[in-house]
């Protein structure tokens, strides 16, 4: 009887707890704003799943690099192919790839770190080593390198933005965690013989769950940077496939007579990725104040 | 004495990275795009040809044969010849290298002459115009594609105001655009790390002494605040140096500047596989020992640190 009241104590201070996380989002304009913005782009590119002003794929020269008009409201591209449409299918591939990478990543960095730091001994040595490879690596050079040898493609995007991303995680994870480590609760859960996965699970992993979601939302910012510039050098999603870094990787021959082939799928890259660094700052503030120092946008 | 041994225990620590990165490396490039032998001799050539070729190359031997071999080459400074030019692909890179090293060296000068003075300014006044203007370059840094702002300033100052050249390395106004789009990828950051690390000095105690002693601002600022500050400024530029060489790539691409960079990029659409390991691990080793020296400044300047990792060392 009295175990059930407290539990229930226990799920009304955590729904309450989250209802000040959101109301402490809400107030910072900025971020909350950018959480709308981001909305309307990821709507924009879910409607292109359904429908596009003009068929993506479809080229006319004869209608090749006009500018924005009533018809094609952000122009034509060099080989007459609706921006606007170019622009709502490519978002799929450059958020998708970077939110499945990221996803990934975090995963497999979170899962590594909770593992080093939990363990210890010889699992972390080799974890740490494992990632002190990857960050003697600059993380553009390590993208470019991968996609070199796995060859270009959406699978190879996603290996490459995950490998570049996970170290991150880990070192995170793993700093938290041995924090937490020999806090007395988590020596209590040893002695009354709870096995280490609750132990992980039940006290551990709430502690760095914060910290996962906030750098999350930078990497997302982040990792849409990445995933452009790989398909700016022609390294990404191989053509005609409307990603929106090689769509102006291929557009940027025509910058001195047509710059809007180039300025819209670069202002899209922009607000997309500045809308995940404010909504990752706003997240910041309202999940984990204390590490403003800790946690850093790129 | 301390100093010396610090430095050789902290280059002691980094020969394990440097195999797993020379491992990984050779993974890479042998092991996953194929066949090199083929590739060398051309889709044309004849299966015996292309044995030929590989046994040349060792690459019919086992794989930690072919990587013993590897590291024992690397480790006498020869890279290898590039596919496409046939000469040795340390020539390439060390003829190449200058380009890059200045590039980096102006964009860096430009970034802390920007971020310093604003990352100072806004720390002193909150809330005030330069503080604004401050996040928003902060901001600008981590959400705008490089290569997407190298485009805008190409089409500013070449295509409008035709002030400044698009591409080559031919006179010294060649490298204001790159300079400064590259400087435009760590200002964000040393701004604002210069910023909270100026905020966290001023609350301390010991400029709390010194404005109770009645010491003139500019004294207070220089002395004591810059000085302690400078910490977390410089264990940022070392970590953004890996920023630098990966925004050096995208760069010197879209300016058509000579550094490694471009080779790099170049490289890879010749498919010139001993070119691109070349470089790669170049860019790693440089990236490796630049992070040493950083580590060392940064043990020099913080007293603590350096008292007990040298006492310890």
């Amino acid at each position: 009887m009295e175990d059930e009241l407290i539990l229930k104590k226990i799920s009304e201070a955590r729904k309450k707890q989250l209802t000040t996380m959101w109301e402490v989002f809400k107030s910072n304009k900025t971020a909350y704003t950018s959480l709308y913005v981001l909305l309307a782009i990821i709507m924009l590119v879910l409607v292109g799943f359904f429908y596009t002003p003009y068929n993506p794929y479809d080229f006319d020269l004869s209608r090749a690099r006009q500018p924005p008009s009533p018809k094609h409201l952000l122009g034509t591209d060099e080989l007459g192919r609706d921006i606007l449409s170019r622009l709502m299918v490519g978002g799929r591939y450059t958020i998708g790839i970077s939110f499945i990478s990221v996803i990934l990543g975090s995963i497999i960095g979170s899962t590594l770190g909770l593992i080093s730091g939990f363990f210890g001994g010889r699992i972390d040595t080799v974890v740490q080593r494992v990632v002190d490879v990857a960050l003697a690596f600059p993380t553009t050079l390590l993208a470019i390198a991968l996609m070199v040898s796995l060859g270009p493609g959406i699978l190879s995007l996603i290996v490459a933005i995950s490998i570049s991303t996970f170290p991150t995680y880990t070192r995170l994870v793993r700093g938290v965690v041995l924090q937490v480590v020999n806090e007395d609760y988590v020596a209590a859960a040893k002695l009354l013989g709870r096995s280490s996965w609750y132990i992980i699970f039940k006290h551990i992993l709430p502690n760095v769950i914060s910290p996962i979601i906030v750098q999350t939302s930078y990497y997302l910012g982040f990792s849409i940077l990445l995933a452009s510039a790989l398909g700016f050098l022609g390294l990404g999603v191989p053509p005609p496939t409307p990603e929106w870094g090689s769509m102006i990787g291929s557009g940027r021959v025509y910058l001195f007579s047509s710059p809007h082939i180039v300025m819209f799928p670069g202002l899209f890259i922009t607000i997309t990725a500045l809308s995940f660094n404010l909504i990752g700052d706003g997240l910041r503030d309202a999940l984990d104040p204390r590490s403003r120092m800790f946690l850093r946008r790129f | 004495m301390t100093l010396a041994r610090y430095l050789v225990r902290r280059v002691w620590h980094s020969i394990p990275t440097l195999i797993g990165a020379l491992l990984f490396i050779f993974i890479l490039v042998r092991v996953l795009p194929g066949d090199p032998a083929r590739l060398i001799a051309g889709p044309e050539a004849l299966e015996e040809d292309v044995q030929r070729i590989r046994e040349q190359l060792g690459l019919d031997r086992p794989l930690y044969i072919q990587f013993i071999d590897y590291v024992s080459t690397i480790l006498k400074g020869d890279f290898g010849r590039s596919i496409k030019f046939g000469t040795p692909v340390i020539n390439e890179i060390l003829f190449r290298l200058p380009y890059t090293i200045v590039l980096a060296l102006v964009a860096e000068v430009i970034a802390v002459a920007v971020a310093l003075p604003l990352g100072i300014l806004s720390a002193l006044r909150p809330n005030s115009k330069t503080s604004y203007i401050t996040s928003i370059i902060s901001l600008v840094g981590a959400s705008t594609p490089v290569f997407w702002i190298a485009l805008i300033l190409i089409y500013v100052f070449s295509v409008s105001l035709r002030l400044l050249p698009s591409s080559g390395a031919e006179s010294p106004r060649h490298i204001i655009l790159p300079a400064i789009t590259l400087s435009l990828v760590l200002m964000g950051n040393l701004t604002r790390i210069t910023r909270s690390s100026v905020i966290e000095v001023l609350s301390s105690n010991h400029v709390l002494t010194a404005v109770a002693k009645g010491l003139k601002d500019r004294v207070i600022v220089i002395r004591h605040v810059l000085k302690n500050a400078l910490i977390p400024i410089v264990t940022i530029m070392g970590l953004q140096i890996g920023n630098l060489l990966g925004g050096a790539i995208i760069t010197e691409t879209v300016f058509a500047w000579p550094g490694i960079g471009s080779l790099l990029i170049d490289a890879i659409f010749f498919r010139d596989y001993t070119l691109i390991q070349g470089i790669i691990l170049f860019m790693v080793l440089v990236f490796i020992i630049i992070n040493i020296v950083v580590d060392i400044i940064y043990a020099y300047i913080d007293p603590r640190i350096r008292d007990v990792l040298w006492r310890t060392s």
